[in-house]
């Protein structure tokens, strides 16, 4: 299970003093996440904290074959899509080809 | 005798580039480059739809190592965007052709002149081969050559207008002088339109609309392929000079009378 930290918790301290409420929901597999806000694509998206561009892609059911991605304006080679952790107020462009003249 | 379209060092056996856009869908998009015969196909650069990602995508009915991939920067407006969008392109690892257009307005989507001369010196400079859209302008032509693109493509008419060749004498200098291929690009109607620009000695021709906006593309992207031949052979056979009286074809000797 995957639970959602409210995003006004403070993010320093234990489970405990960051998220008072964490009991009534913990179960043994439940991994907690920061929500973190994204623009891809000229939209705002909210991603969980500490995924990086290879999960990102998985998510959208994009083929990261077929596509260009520019973090911040720069160019993000295909081979490190894995190494590439998305920081809170990334911009993201992904792009492919499309029909054109 | 081999007759080959050569850019950058590269032969090319079909003097037709075609566009992908327009098509109804990506099948007809394949069978009618297909039939054109094409080995180059612009494509444009956009962003993926993140909220409905199309499973499908065009390269999947292009295989890039079949046909070249030409991306274009259609759509931008500056230098800066064309470069940008130049550089994602090469990162998809199609190489490093481009059609370089940088857009001056909406309305005849004419190219703005200075910001194409911009773009193509950063692009010559990162190693991408640049192909320009640019007016039937001589000055022009000579200046993108003289920065080192590997053609010019100057338009017949308005991209999409279908008007044919509008100033075929500013085609004629850019060809006298030119060192690179001329390659006319946007504005052609039909397959005379083709026919004539190859006849004139242009290099190549470049279109989409022409194409995928007939009501038959299959069978147009056919008559182009036939007329681009067409007026290739009739350039290489040369035509014969233009005269106001008749000479006629049977012989004089051995009539009746």
């Amino acid at each position: 299970m995957r639970v959602k930290v409210p995003s006004d918790a403070n993010r320093r301290g234990t489970l405990e003093t960051v998220f008072p409420g964490y009991c009534s929901v913990a179960e043994v597999d439940t991994v907690f996440y920061f929500p973190m806000k994204l623009r891809i694509n000229g939209e705002e998206k909210e991603i969980a904290d500490g995924l990086n561009l290879t999960s990102l892609l998985e998510q959208l059911q994009i083929r990261p074959a077929r596509v260009v991605v520019e973090r911040n304006r720069e160019i993000v080679p295909r081979e490190s899509y894995g190494a590439i952790l998305l920081a809170e107020g990334d911009t993201l462009e992904i792009v492919h080809f499309v029909g054109g003249g | 005798m081999e007759d080959f379209l050569q850019i950058a060092g590269t032969n090319y056996r079909s003097r037709l580039i075609v566009g992908t856009g327009k098509y109804k869908d990506f099948e007809e998009t394949k069978r009618a480059i297909e039939i054109s015969g094409a080995e180059i196909v612009t494509v444009a650069v956009r962003r993926v739809n993140i909220t409905d990602p199309n499973k499908e995508n065009l390269l999947d009915y292009l295989d890039p190592k079949k046909f070249t991939i030409l991306p274009n920067t259609a759509g931008c407006y500056n230098a800066d965007d064309a470069v940008r969008t130049c550089r994602l392109a090469r990162e998809a690892g199609v190489g490093k052709l481009v059609k370089l257009e940088v857009i001056g307005d909406d309305r005849t989507l004419f190219p703005d002149i200075p910001a194409t001369l911009d773009a193509a010196k950063i692009l010559v400079k990162e190693g991408f081969t640049v192909l320009p859209y640019i007016t039937d302008d001589p000055i022009t032509a000579q200046k993108l050559e003289d920065i080192g693109c590997a053609a010019v493509m100057p338009l017949a008419a308005p991209i999409g207008s279908g008007l044919g060749i509008r100033n075929p004498y500013n085609l004629r200098i850019i060809l006298e002088h030119a060192k690179v291929p001329v390659i006319v690009d946007a504005g052609v109607g039909t397959a005379s339109d083709a026919a004539i620009a190859l006849e004139m000695g242009c290099h190549g021709v470049l279109m989409n609309t022409a194409i995928a906006s007939a009501k038959d593309p299959i069978l147009m992207a056919e008559a182009m392929r036939l007329g681009v031949e067409a007026g290739r052979k009739a350039y290489l056979a040369g035509r014969i000079p233009r005269k106001l009286y008749a000479t006629a074809s049977s012989p004089l000797d051995g009539l009746l009378n």
